[in-house]
This record gives C-alpha cells, sequence and structure tokens, in this order.
C-alpha cells in the first residue's frame, strides 16, 4: 500500500479537527479520542490548523502591471525629491522630434504611477507630431530606405528623460532580457572636447517594444543650437547602404552628463551598433560627427 | 548549505539591496524585492484594505517609503521582510484614514484602524496561504472544500467521484503536509 494510503495515525483526526466528519463518523471518533492519547496531541495540533486554515488570505494575485507602475512610483518619488523634472531640463527646442506631451513631466509620470498599464517610460504609441526638422530628416533618401526595411516600423516612439546633473542609476523597465552597450568616445570626440566621453545603454525588452536607458558622461554642452542625436544602425549597414536609426536627440547641461530613457521597436540584439552624433540644424548632413560608439554585449 | 545557512544568505543579500536602494539605485534592487515580496505585500494589502485597487496602492507607496527610508534600515534589527511589512502596515494604516479611501473601504471599518494584533493575523494568514500554495492540487482540493465550503468527507468523496477512505487519508496527508510546510515557514497557530 502506498504511503498515502497508510496513516499511522487516526485517519479520521484531520477530518474532525476539520468538522468533516459525517456524525456517525465524528461519534465513534470521539469516543476513540477520549482513550487515545496519541490522537488527542495530534488533534489539538490539527485543530490549531484549521482555525488558522478559516483565515487564510485569499489567493488573489497582484496584476501584471503593478510592477512597472511601482517601479513608476518610485522613479517619480525620485524625480520630485531631486526638483526636477525632464520638462526643465534643457531641451533643444526647434529640433525636437517628441511630441511635448510624450516628455515625462511630473503630471506625466504621476498619472503613470496611477494608471498607466505599461512600463515606465513606454508612451502610447500614437503617431508623432514631426518639427519641420524632423520632417526633412525624415524624407531624407537613407530615412526612407531605413523605412523600407522595417526599421521605420520599429521606429521610433522616443521619451526623454534628461535628468540632467548627477543623474541617478538607471531604472530601465520590461520582464524581458537585458542588453548592454557600452559607448566609447571616437577619436572625433576629441575635435568636440569630449575625448574622455563615455556612456552606457541598457535596454530590456518590453513586450514588442525595447526600453532603452542611455547614461552618457563627459559630454560638454554644444554651441548655438547644437545637440546631440543616439542612433541605431542595423546588421547591414555600410557607407554605401546606411541603415539608421534615430533614437532622439538630447542635451547636455554643465555637468555633462545626462541619463534618457527611450522606448522602440529597435532590437539590440539586431541594430547592434549604437552612436552619439553631434548635430547642427540646417548643416545639411544626414549625421554628423560620432562622439560615443560603441556595440551590444550579446 | 543548511536551511539556516540559506536564509542568512538570502538575508544578507536583501540587506545588500536595500544598501543599493539606499546609495540610488532605483532599478535592479527594486525590481529584485518587488519580485521576492510584492505578492505577498499585494495581498496584505487586500487582506488590510478590503479592496485591491488600494491594495495595488498600497504596494507602490510602499516601495517608495521603502526607497525614503532604505538610509535607515539596520540589518541588526530586523530582516528585509520585517522591515517591508512594518512599512507597508503604516502605509495601509494611512490608506486607510485618507478620505477618499472611504467609498472604496468596507463601510463598517473605515473608522476602525486595524490593531497591532489585527496585522500580526493578517501576516499568518499570508504564511497559511504560502503554505496552502505548496501543497499538491489534490490536497489543497479536499482541505478547500473542507474548510471554504464546510463539506463532510462524504460530501467530499461524492463531488470528488472518489471512495470514502480515500479521501479520508487524503485530507489526513494534507493536514500533516501543510503542518510541515508552516513549520518550515516557522509558524505555530495559537
Amino acid at each position: 500500500m502506498p504511503p498515502d494510503e497508510t496513516p499511522e495515525l487516526h485517519p479520521d483526526a484531520a477530518g474532525w479537527a476539520l468538522g468533516a466528519l459525517d456524525p456517525d463518523d465524528a461519534a465513534a471518533f470521539e469516543t476513540h479520542l477520549h482513550d487515545c492519547a496519541e490522537c488527542q496531541a495530534t488533534v489539538a495540533g490539527f485543530e490549531e490548523m484549521a482555525r488558522a486554515l478559516k483565515s487564510a488570505a485569499p489567493a488573489v494575485e497582484p496584476p501584471p502591471d503593478l510592477e512597472s507602475r511601482t517601479l513608476a512610483a518610485v522613479q517619480f518619488a525620485v524625480l520630485e525629491a531631486k526638483g526636477e523634472t525632464a520638462a526643465k531640463a534643457p531641451q533643444p527646442t526647434v529640433m525636437m522630434a517628441v511630441p511635448k506631451q510624450e516628455v515625462p513631466t511630473v503630471a506625466s509620470v504621476r498619472q503613470a504611477v496611477t494608471e498607466a498599464k505599461a512600463p515606465v517610460g513606454i508612451a502610447e504609441p500614437s503617431p508623432p507630431r514631426m518639427s519641420r526638422w524632423w520632417h526633412w530628416h525624415w524624407n531624407f533618401p537613407v530615412f526612407s530606405l531605413a523605412a523600407a526595411l522595417g526599421a521605420a516600423a520599429a521606429a521610433v516612439v522616443v521619451v526623454l528623460a534628461n535628468f540632467g546633473q548627477g543623474a541617478g542609476p538607471a531604472l530601465v523597465s520590461g520582464t524581458g532580457p537585458s542588453v548592454t552597450t557600452p559607448l566609447s568616445a571616437t577619436t572625433a570626440a576629441k575635435t568636440f572636447h569630449v575625448g574622455g566621453a563615455t556612456g552606457e545603454a541598457t535596454a530590456r525588452q518590453a513586450g514588442e517594444s525595447w526600453t532603452y536607458v542611455l547614461q552618457v558622461r563627459g559630454l560638454r554642452p554644444l554651441p548655438g543650437n547644437g545637440f546631440y542625436e543616439c542612433w541605431w544602425s542595423g546588421p547591414k549597414s555600410s557607407p554605401a547602404n546606411r541603415m539608421f536609426v534615430s533614437g532622439g536627440t538630447f542635451v547636455v547641461g554643465k555637468s555633462g552628463s545626462a541619463t534618457l530613457t527611450m522606448t522602440t521597436g529597435v532590437d539590440p540584439r539586431v541594430f547592434r551598433r549604437m552612436k552619439i552624433t553631434v548635430e547642427q540644424p540646417g548643416s545639411g548632413r544626414l549625421l554628423g560627427p560620432t562622439v560615443l560608439v560603441g556595440q551590444s554585449l550579446t | 548549505m543548511s536551511v539556516t545557512d540559506e536564509e542568512d544568505r538570502s538575508a544578507a543579500e536583501e540587506a545588500e539591496l536595500v544598501a543599493q536602494i539606499a546609495a540610488g539605485d532605483v532599478g535592479a534592487p527594486v525590481t529584485e524585492l518587488y519580485r521576492r515580496y510584492g505578492k505577498r505585500l499585494f495581498r496584505f494589502g487586500v487582506q488590510m484594505l478590503g479592496n485591491n485597487a488600494l491594495a495595488e496602492e498600497m504596494v507602490q507607496d510602499c516601495f517608495v517609503r521603502l526607497w525614503r527610508s532604505a538610509g535607515r534600515y539596520d540589518p541588526e534589527r530586523a530582516n528585509v521582510g520585517t522591515f517591508l511589512f512594518v512599512i507597508a502596515r503604516s502605509a495601509a494604516l494611512d490608506l486607510r484614514k485618507r478620505p477618499s479611501s472611504r467609498e472604496l473601504l468596507p463601510l463598517e471599518e473605515v473608522y476602525t484602524p486595524p490593531q497591532f494584533d489585527h496585522v500580526e493575523q493578517v501576516l499568518d494568514s499570508l504564511i497559511m496561504r504560502e503554505a496552502l500554495d505548496t501543497l499538491t492540487v489534490a490536497h489543497r482540493q479536499v482541505l478547500r472544500l473542507a474548510y471554504d465550503q464546510d463539506l463532510t468527507q462524504s460530501q467530499i468523496a461524492e463531488r470528488l467521484g472518489l471512495p470514502l477512505g480515500t479521501v479520508k487519508t487524503r485530507v489526513f496527508h494534507a493536514m500533516r503536509a501543510l503542518r510541515a510546510a508552516l513549520d518550515e515557514r516557522g509558524f505555530h497557530a495559537a
């Protein structure tokens, strides 16, 4: 007989403690119990458990998005404590490709905390409202190629969260694998006096998209309306056939540091190469000089 | 590795996670602690507040408070789990006092915040739930029919299409397995 069929104590002890015996069985067991010290001890323990069982917590599960909302709540608290919001951080005013409402202000983060179903930093994939500058960029042949190759489908819902000076550690939401891309300065960086610049991007898959947290250090504010731009290049990108997707633009303050959160369909395992370029509106070039470059560690 | 060694290692890991949060890292350490405690805290919130939406808010508030107080955490005084539930209790009490919570709370309990004993009972109920979750489906099923639906063993046998003797032994072994699971968690019913 299998072990499950051979209780060494009275088989009705547990049922009696639970109040689950039928009346005849209960009466018979109580007669036995009166003279059986072993069963008395067993029943005492079982009775305590039976009482506690009645008050067992319900088997409720937290909603799956509570984790991301909790992280958003903490991020919001950090922003509030710093007295900083992305809206307060310096932004390129003319050439921003990001619709204003997608910049995570305190109000929008608060909304995310209380309402959002998406992880931190993921904006609703509404069609981007492009500035004239961006429109020009979009119509550029290389971008058309990228769009034709599906990069545009993965394109770019961008949330910039420039935390500015002393930006804290990265918070990358999402539940999938994370991919890191270390960035180091190029030779051209010295031209812009940022030869010591470094950076790192960490991407984590969140549903069908990827949330990137890009941290850069050692950059400098650019003169005029200059700004930095983050790009991914595709697996078959070459000087003759360039496949680039922009993640967004940013500026840095005097600290030279910034932390950006970007959500996109660009898979870092496919678009492995990332670069940060220096851009000047009206330069006529698609990509400005690259100051930081790196390849994802996959 | 003994159970105690493993517990010590886990406690040290969690203390380190809190230290990282105190140092300003609100990414991976928060995620890891959420994954370890989020479900329990949520259930705690449901028990304390009687409302899932408020429980979700309590969990979020709990981690924000953890970030704010992480610098004051002393691993010599309490483990991280205890620290979190003390925070959660405070967050739940504040939510109960909040006027805007009242429409979500059971009316008769709005003005009677739970006392410490109640919190202890809630924690016990969470441990009981976790212990129940470790049982086999068959064991959990017979216990649930007995304690939740107040069925007798013959009614359970009829419901499940099993011989009465099988139900009796299954109930017996379910209770024994439950006791073992509770013992592992240091739970002793009062």
